[in-house]
């Protein structure tokens, strides 16, 4: 009997325990999901430069983070891609458009191939969306974290202004020339520094916004090509500029 | 031993020699490059804005005409790209007949020219070659069509 009751008690304590960490897993769950949600409301709401924004004040902070407690990662995304269409021009012009309705833009164009910036939030949909233009034939997507390269940016102009703060104070008090001089050389040292540091913020800042996708168009139907007849002289394949002009450069 | 030595400096001597058949005057303000930029070429110079003049020779051992090496190097020329913008007979300053032929190229939306005057001397063919931007090889084309018809 008391055999029985032990056991009943240990099933009760097992049951108990189970249910208590699919309660803890469910909240991290819903957590995650909230984040998402907010993430992704954020990201529809916000301008376009501070899409996909992080935390960091400097790196374009959403306005109210939900839940403190998970920062989002900081994630460059490029992706390289080849698509077989019937029509270069109008292929890469409908790349172009698309990544205008986006809110993106073009950011270079060949004959043969194009580059273009869209919201980092509408990547996927921009990915998609060249499969509605040609036939993705090679396909090469990169996200690069870079999460601790603006923390460490951050900290480093954090520094920088408050140095400068500091010697802006014993610039006021110093009390001859020579003194004077040499902290004004390090003021204007300290906020060139700050300059750069704020330019590679800007860089990583629209970095992180807009995903980059490299587009390059194969024609369908090749062009007739003219037959070459290759004469058996090999010097003859040497002649031209590529040549003549290689120790100048073209 | 005293045979090998003369063979050696014989050879030498020969060597020498046939550095030293074929060359071409330079248009003014060309300078010749040193031995390691030659490349396939005999003689090769350039003016401080780029622009190149080279002669090189190769062998015609089936004695192909003036005419089957025009075409040749036209048809060769027209296959990268070059557009054909004249061919001029023209004679040497030896007095060999050949051809000045001359192509324009656009390179990363820049105009380029390509001068070539080909003549057929024996079992040799004599290519002098210039080339550079079109806009500065414009001003220079006079002088360096002359230089390109010293091949020798």
């Amino acid at each position: 009997m008391s055999k029985q009751v032990i056991l009943l008690c240990l099933a009760a304590i097992i049951g108990v325990a189970g249910c208590a960490t699919e309660h803890a897993s469910l909240a991290v769950l819903s957590r995650n999901r909230e984040l998402e949600r907010a993430a992704a409301e954020r990201s529809e709401t916000a301008p376009a430069s501070e899409k996909a924004g992080p935390d960091l004040a400097l790196f374009k902070a959403p306005a109210s983070p939900p839940v403190a407690a998970v920062e989002p990662r900081k994630v460059v995304y490029t992706g390289s891609f080849t698509l077989l269409v019937a029509d270069l021009k109008a292929a890469a012009d409908s790349t172009r458009r698309m990544a205008e309705q986006m809110g993106g833009y073009m950011q270079h164009m060949t004959g043969g191939s194009i580059v273009i910036r869209v919201p980092a939030a509408r990547f996927d949909e921009a990915v998609a969306g060249l499969g509605d233009i040609g036939t993705v034939t090679d396909k090469e997507v990169k996200a690069q974290d870079v999460t601790e390269e603006c923390e460490d940016l951050a900290i480093r102009l954090k520094s920088a202004k408050a140095l400068l703060e500091r010697l802006l104070v014993l610039l006021a008090k110093a009390d001859n020339v020579k003194d004077a001089i040499e902290v004004e050389r390090e003021v204007n040292r300290v906020r060139t520094e700050i300059e750069k540091l704020e330019g590679q913020i800007n860089r990583l800042s629209t970095q992180i916004a807009y995903a980059t996708l490299s587009v390059r168009f194969t024609q369908t139907r090749e062009a007739p090509r003219e037959l070459k007849v290759s004469l058996p002289f090999p010097w003859l394949r040497d002649l031209g500029l590529e040549h003549l002009l290689s120790i100048v450069g073209m | 031993m005293r045979k090998i030595a003369v063979a050696v400096m014989l050879l030498a001597v020969m060597g020498w020699a046939g550095c030293m058949l074929h060359s071409m005057d330079l248009p003014p303000d060309f300078v010749s490059v040193d031995k390691g930029y030659l490349g396939p070429y005999v003689v090769r110079a350039v003016a401080a804005d780029g622009v190149m003049v080279a002669l090189r020779v190769e062998p015609n051992p089936e004695r192909g005409t003036l005419a089957f090496w025009t075409e040749a190097i036209t048809n060769q020329m027209a296959g990268q790209g070059y557009k054909a913008a004249k061919c001029e007979d023209v004679t040497a300053a030896t007095g060999e007949a050949g051809r000045l032929l001359t192509f324009s190229v656009q390179k990363q939306g820049v105009a380029f020219s390509y001068i070539l005057a080909v003549f057929v001397k024996g079992n040799d063919i004599l290519i002098a070659e210039a080339g550079g931007k079109a806009a500065t090889v414009e001003p220079k084309l006079a002088e360096i069509k002359k230089a390109l018809l010293t091949a020798k």
